[in-house]
């Protein structure tokens, strides 16, 4: 999930183009991590030592890991550490980069400082951010300080990660006009401490996809089915949510859910916000 | 043996039709709101019922209460995305002998069809 975050605000500040960054998303499941990498990363060798520990593994026809330390560049604990770290999300897609020559290695660390600065992510949650947990990013790329809006934006992330696609990043919110009118909306409001009006959307390829996932089945066509399946993601979501929200000692009960065709979402103050996924974008709309 | 499902959803129907059927030889019931599931539970006096809470027409506490009024004895489990204090302490009171908070796992499944149509 980190690739995605990171490779969008790479493509929003025009440091990649949008088909690099599609052929970085091909690579890097194939992409296998050198340890050099990891090890400039995690700050036991330099770019330098690097160099001079490939130019041994020449020399000598040993492993970069056995060089480092039987020439004491790296201890036996660091090497174990960094061997631990191989499936590292983010280094694959810096290597990856690197490797296509889309960047220098010092302009993927000096972009990435600047990703941190600019949503304010501290190192610690960075680090949460590489191992999965997102919640300080998407609070900070919503930008509200409705602590249930964050709660329920958050949740809705991570339900899509649960039961339709680990592939997915949101992106920054857009206030609705309230005259946009969408193909295909799913709605269900909230009634508890405070009302909550909330729906999601998406192109019908999009959603034939969506609802394929969330089934467990074949979906080709947007049917009576489809519909159901869709007002069913919702349904389970915000069910989910008023859990949270109750263990919180905050109310919230679920009218029935819908679904309207060609027509606007009904509520004050709404924004959508996309996720973006590996199949199409799913909006989420929500007042805010 | 039955087993009654009440979901308006036509897709958690059809899944827990199906994992109900590779538990075991059941005959399954279905109902998409509550006042369904009281006429079906009348007729066929299934030994579960698995009940959904937000349907249209009759939530799935008001179909609990017309299944217990007409069946002291009847099972029903709740099984909703809504698992809060809340709805759990309602559905109790009513007379529902279990909650499950979806989305359902086959082995929570088969536990409460063990427990409860063993019971008959």
């Amino acid at each position: 999930m980190f690739t995605q975050f990171f490779g969008q605000f790479l493509l929003n500040n025009d440091l990649v183009s949008a088909e690099e960054l599609n052929i970085v998303f091909q690579n890097i499941k194939s992409t296998r991590l050198r340890l050099g990498m990891i090890a400039i990363d995690e700050g036991f060798l330099t770019p330098t030592q690097v160099v001079v520990i490939n130019n041994l593994q020449k020399k000598h026809d040993k492993r970069f890991g056995e060089i480092a330390v039987e020439f004491d560049y790296l201890t036996e604990v660091n090497l174990e550490k960094i061997l631990n770290m191989q499936q590292s999300e983010h280094l694959k897609m810096a290597q990856t980069i690197v490797d296509l020559g889309y960047m220098t290695l010092e302009e993927f660390a000096e972009a990435l400082n600047t990703y941190k600065r600019y949503y304010g992510i501290s190192d610690e949650s960075f680090d949460e951010l590489k191992n999965g947990k997102v919640d300080e990013v998407i609070y900070n790329i919503i930008n509200t300080e409705n602590q249930v809006i964050k709660e329920y934006v958050t949740l809705f992330y991570k339900n899509i990660i649960r039961f339709i696609t680990n592939e997915v990043y949101i992106s920054e919110p857009v206030k609705l006009n309230g005259d946009e009118k969408f193909k295909y909306l799913f709605e269900q409001k909230l009634k508890g401490d405070q009302e909550l009006y909330t729906a999601y959307t998406a192109d019908e390829s999009v959603l034939i996809s969506f609802s394929s996932k969330y089934a467990g089945e074949t979906i080709e066509v947007i049917d009576e089915f489809t519909i159901d399946v869709c007002k069913e993601f919702l349904n389970l979501h915000n069910g989910l949510f008023a859990v949270n929200m109750s263990d919180m000692d905050s109310k919230f009960d679920l009218e029935i859910q819908s679904h309207k065709e060609n027509d606007v979402p009904l509520g004050d103050n709404l924004y959508k916000i996309p996720f973006h996924t590996d199949f199409g974008v799913v909006c989420l709309i929500i007042g805010m | 043996m039955k087993i009654l499902i009440c979901d308006d959803s036509t897709m958690i129907r059809r899944q827990l039709t199906n994992m109900i059927l590779e538990l075991g030889d059941f005959e399954i019931f279905e109902a998409s709101n509550g006042s369904s599931a009281i006429d079906i539970y009348k007729e066929n006096k299934p030994c579960l019922v698995f009940m959904d809470i937000i349907m249209p027409e009759l939530d799935g506490i008001g179909a609990v209460n017309g299944i217990i009024d007409f069946d002291k004895m009847a099972k029903v489990v709740m099984l909703s995305s809504v698992g809060t204090k809340d709805n759990l302490s309602k559905a109790l009171k009513a007379g529902a002998v279990d909650f499950i908070q979806k989305p359902v796992e086959v082995d929570v499944l088969k536990r409460t069809i063990d427990k409860f149509c063993r019971e008959v």
